[in-house]
């Protein structure tokens, strides 16, 4: 039995995200149309498509933050009606209370449960040493470098204990060795603490390495183009780039990308040379 | 969230940053430094006086201004320690402050309120905001007229204007502060498991903080601005009154006595906004 096996036969697993028949539009202009994704609990997916192809819609679709009267959206069985703390949400942008420290940011969802204030500095303050932060609690989050900022933002959602964890391009903006230092970090933490993870990004490398599915979107209104599962053993070590089944997978995805890519520009009215 | 969206109180910021540093007792090579640019503004200070000295002592005219009626800052030095000794300075610095404090402390409360009110709920929005709009560009001072006719007493009146005066800039920022919080903050939060209650007072309220403050530290100079002007009307005690009447009485150098201590006294409330702010928002210590 693998690992993902394993995880998905623990008891407690929790996690199962299933979208069914979503469409969302803004003004009139779909973003996504008729959207089918089921995330097994415990499971780590990652969405990958063209930029404006409506990744971060459903993302915010499962987070609550936009409505959904076309099609269902439900987490563990209950359907999503608005935001809560059963889905944490991390943003490519950090977001984390510019006025609170980083011991008060990772404290506040524990305060929001009604927790009483040790409690939820003591939690908070295990959930920084599980990120390396232990040394940073009392700083506030503009003194901190982006991908320190980050650690907290993902210690803070998952103090909560989500079934699971939203992330929207949680790394773009962070330089290429602080991102290989943050896509460890973040297995760790998944494997510690179990759940699943829904993760948008549009790094090819990224999603291959972190992913046990890939999901590929069509260029707006976003559906599913291709459902990969990635077989790749882990831990996957840098040197998981030169293995032919990580080449093979990349090359369908890139070739998928680029085509789906060029539709969405030629829809928009621009033409190749 | 950063400072530069606030030049006020970053300018304010760095101005009293060496005051910061030598108050830390940081005894740093830069201490030297320090001492030698308090001693640039103090130096300042005396030829600024000094001249001011010599243009009221030989009655300078300069063609289209004169300094003939000018009182000179010996005179008004003698006036403000016989205006100190003769016990009338603390009974129209008492109203004066009385009339600010209550004005603004009612415009702090009202604009802060509404503005978030505003700024949080559309229907709090149109139902407000349209009178709000056509008020705001008045001038407090175009109220005086209309302020005497609606209070019963002259006092109340001068508090109303003070409050129009603070009321529309610590509105504004508010609603602005409110405004520019990201979006993101504000969903994060719901996702943490924040209750709209939650949202105003951990979110909304502290991230418009630096804006608020803002406002508050430009109402305060309005406040000051619209109270001598409405005391000069209709007032009968007051730093505003006092100097107005001393100009009527042709006390020329209780005139420049009274425009000095409305100075000092607009600077050191602004400066102890500032200052507050500046407390309730550690995380913009500038480090
Ligand atoms: N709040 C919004 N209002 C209007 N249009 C939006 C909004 N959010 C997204 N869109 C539009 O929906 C489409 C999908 O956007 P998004 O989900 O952000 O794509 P992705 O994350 O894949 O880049 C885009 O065309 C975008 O312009
Ligand atoms: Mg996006």
């Amino acid at each position: 039995m693998d690992i993902q096996a394993m995880r998905r036969a623990r008891p407690s697993a929790r996690g199962r995200v299933e979208i069914r028949d979503l469409s969302v539009s803004y003004d009139g202009h779909a973003a996504l149309e008729r959207l089918h994704l089921t995330v097994e609990p415990g499971e780590f997916v990652c969405l990958l498509g063209p930029s404006g192809c409506g990744k971060s819609t459903a993302l915010n679709a499962v987070a609550g933050f936009v409505r959904t009267p076309e099609g269902s959206v439900t987490v563990d069985g209950e359907p999503v009606l608005g935001p809560g703390a059963d889905r944490g949400m991390v943003f490519q942008q950090y977001s984390l209370f510019p006025w609170k420290t980083v011991l008060e940011n990772v404290a506040f969802g524990p305060r929001m449960k009604g927790a009483a204030r040790a409690e939820a500095r003591r939690a908070a303050r295990e959930h920084l040493e599980l990120v390396g932060l232990g040394g940073v609690a009392d700083k506030y989050p503009a003194t901190l470098s982006g991908g320190m900022q980050q650690r907290v933002g993902i210690a803070r959602a998952l103090i909560n204990r989500p079934g699971v964890l939203l992330m929207d391009e949680p790394f773009g903006a962070l330089d290429a060795q602080t991102r290989g230092f943050m896509q460890e970090t973040l297995l760790r933490l998944w494997d510690e603490i179990g759940g699943s993870i829904l993760f948008v990004t549009h790094d090819v490398d990224e999603a291959l390495l972190l992913a046990d599915r890939v999901i590929l979107f069509s260029a707006a209104p976003g559906r599913v183009l291709l459902d990969l599962a990635v077989a790749l053993p882990r831990p996957r070590p840098e040197d998981s780039f030169a293995d032919p089944a990580f080449a093979d997978a990349k090359k369908q995805c890139l070739r998928l990308i680029r085509q789906e890519s060029r539709r969405a520009f030629e829809r928009q009215g621009g033409q190749f040379a | 969230m950063s400072l530069a969206r606030f030049p006020r109180l970053q300018r304010a910021g760095a101005w009293a940053a060496p005051l910061r540093a030598a108050a830390a007792g940081a005894a740093t090579p830069s201490l030297k430094k320090l001492a030698g640019r308090w001693l640039l503004r103090l130096a300042s200070l005396l030829v600024f006086t000094a001249a001011w000295q010599y243009a009221s002592s030989t009655r300078l005219h300069l063609g289209f201004v004169t300094f003939a009626n000018v009182p000179s800052p010996a005179d008004v030095f003698s006036s403000f320690v016989t205006l100190a000794g003769s016990g009338k300075l603390l009974p129209h610095l008492g109203s004066s402050l009385a009339r600010v404090f209550l004005g603004y402390a009612l415009a702090a409360v009202v604009g802060v309120a509404l503005g978030l009110a505003i700024a949080r709920a559309r229907l709090a929005e149109d139902l407000l905001m349209p009178p709000l709009e056509l008020l705001r560009p008045i001038p407090a001072v175009a109220w005086i007229p209309l302020a005497i006719l609606m209070f019963p007493s002259a006092e109340a009146s001068m508090v109303f204007i003070t409050f129009i005066g603070a009321l529309f800039p610590i509105l504004l920022n508010a609603i602005l502060g409110v405004a520019g919080i990201d979006s993101r903050l504000i969903a994060s939060a719901r996702s943490l498991g924040a209750k709209d209650r939650d949202i105003l007072f951990e979110v909304v309220i502290p991230g418009a903080a630096p804006s608020i403050l803002t406002g508050l530290a430009i109402g305060m100079g309005t406040s000051w601005f619209c109270l001598v002007t409405a005391e000069m009307i209709s007032g009968q005690f007051g730093v505003g009154y006092y100097t107005w009447e001393a100009y009527t009485l042709q006390n020329y150098a209780d005139i420049v006595v009274g425009m000095l201590v409305i100075g000092v006294l607009g600077m050191s409330s602004s400066a102890a906004v500032r200052q507050i702010g500046r407390a309730l928002t550690p995380w913009q210590a500038p480090n």
